[in-house]
C-alpha cells in the first residue's frame, strides 16, 4: 500500500494521543534507547510503510504483535486516514481480537517495539508547522 | 550500545552537529578512533573532526542527519563500543533566536522563527516584578500568546524549545533559555524594579492619623 495520500497530521495526532502510550505500556518500563536502532526511514510515507511492516509482521521469537493494542489502533488509524487502505487489508487480516493474557513478551518483541518508537518519532519530526 | 567499559556521551546540538565524547582511556593512554555512518548500507568512515583531551582523542564532532547514527569506537585491535540510535534522540535544541514581542493592553504575543522539525514545544515564561515564580505557557509553534496581564506592571520574559518524548525519545534535553527581556507598559526596559516579595512574609499596614 502506498501511504502518500494519507492525512499525516491526523495520524500524528492519533499517535501522540494514544498509540505512543500503548507502545510505552508494551515496553513496560524498558527504555527504547537501550536497544540499538536497526531500522530507519526518510519521509512521511516511507516511515508509515516501515511502521506497517514492523507492526504487522511477526519476527522470529516474538508472538504476533498484530493483536496488541498499539497494532489495533495503528490499523484503525490507517484505515481511517489513508484512502483505500482498508481494501488492501481485507484478505490478510485474521480475526485480530486482543488477547487477554499477553503471550510471552520476549526481548525480541521489546526490540521490535523499540524500532517502532524510533520510526514513529521520525514520522513526527517530519511534520512541523511553519 | 555494546562494550559498556567505555562511558560514552552523545548530544545533538540544534539539529546542526552531533558530539560523541568518551572517557579518555588512562593509564593505557591509547588513542581511540571513531568510525560511523548514517546509512546502514554503507561502510563506516572515520571521524574527520576529533576532540582531543591531554593529547588523546576524547570525542568526535559530526554533521547532523535525522537518521540512525551507527558508530564504533576502536582501539588498535578491536571495537570497544558500538551503538546505533537516532541522532535526534540526543537532541538539545538551541535557544530561540529573533524573539519578537507584540503587546496589546493585557496580552502579549511572543513569536520567533520555528525550527524545521516537528515534535517540539515552544515554552515562554513570564514573571512580573510582583511574582516570585515564573508562569509558563507552551505551544507547538513559536507563536505563544499570554493573556490576563496588568498594563501597569513590569514583566520579564524568556523562551526555550523543548522536545516531546513521543518524537525524540526519553534521552533528549530541553533547550537553553533565551536571554531574559523586560517590558514596562509595552516598552522594553532594562530590568523590572524589584518589589521584594517573600512569600509567607506577613505584611503590616501602618495607618497614622
Amino acid at each position: 500500500y502506498n501511504f502518500t495520500d494519507c492525512d499525516f497530521e491526523k495520524i500524528k495526532q492519533k499517535y501522540q494521543k494514544t498509540i505512543y502510550n500503548d507502545l510505552k505500556e508494551y515496553m513496560n518500563g524498558a527504555k527504547s534507547t537501550q536497544f540499538n536502532s536497526t531500522v530507519s526511514c526518510n519521509n512521511k510515507s516511507d516511515c508509515l510503510a516501515e511502521i506497517e511492516r514492523l507492526t504487522f509482521s511477526a519476527p522470529r521469537g516474538c508472538a504476533p504483535l498484530a493483536r496488541e493494542a498499539f497494532a489495533l489502533r495503528t490499523r484503525a488509524t490507517f484505515a481511517l486516514q489513508c484512502p483505500g487502505y482498508s481494501r488492501t487489508q481485507t484478505n490478510n487480516t485474521q480475526a485480530a481480537k486482543k488477547t487477554k493474557e499477553r503471550e510471552i513478551t520476549t526481548k525480541k518483541c521489546l526490540e521490535q517495539v523499540s524500532q517502532l518508537l524510533g520510526l514513529w518519532g521520525r514520522f513526527c519530526r517530519t511534520l512541523w508547522k511553519r | 550500545g555494546t562494550g559498556e567499559a567505555l562511558q560514552v556521551h552523545i548530544i545533538c546540538f540544534n539539529f546542526e552537529t552531533v558530539r560523541v565524547t568518551w572517557n579518555v582511556s588512562e593509564p593505557s593512554g591509547e588513542n581511540l578512533t571513531f568510525f560511523y555512518t548514517f546509512d546502514s548500507g554503507e561502510a563506516y568512515g572515520q571521524c574527520t573532526h576529533y576532540i582531543l583531551r591531554r593529547g588523546l582523542t576524547a570525542g568526535c564532532i559530526l554533521d547532523f542527519q535525522d537518521q540512525v547514527l551507527h558508530f564504533s569506537i576502536r582501539n588498535a585491535t578491536h571495537a570497544l563500543f558500538t551503538h546505533s540510535q537516532w541522532a535526534s534522540f540526543y537532541l538539545k535544541p538551541g535557544a530561540p533566536r529573533n524573539l519578537s514581542f507584540q503587546w496589546q493592553q493585557e496580552k502579549v504575543a511572543v513569536t520567533c522563527p520555528g525550527l524545521a522539525h516537528g515534535g517540539l514545544l515552544y515554552e515562554v515564561q513570564l514573571r512580573s516584578n510582583f511574582d516570585a515564580a515564573w508562569q509558563s505557557k507552551e505551544e507547538e509553534t513559536c507563536n505563544v500568546h499570554i493573556e490576563g496581564l496588568d498594563a501597569e506592571k513590569c514583566y520579564c520574559l524568556r523562551a526555550r524549545v523543548k522536545t516531546t518524548e513521543a518524537a525524540y525519545g526519553p534521552d533528549s534535553y530541553p533547550g537553553d533559555w533565551s536571554e531574559v527581556s523586560c517590558w514596562y507598559g509595552g516598552l522594553p526596559s532594562d530590568l523590572c524594579p524589584d518589589v521584594p516579595i517573600s512569600p509567607g512574609f506577613p505584611r503590616f499596614i501602618l495607618i497614622c492619623s
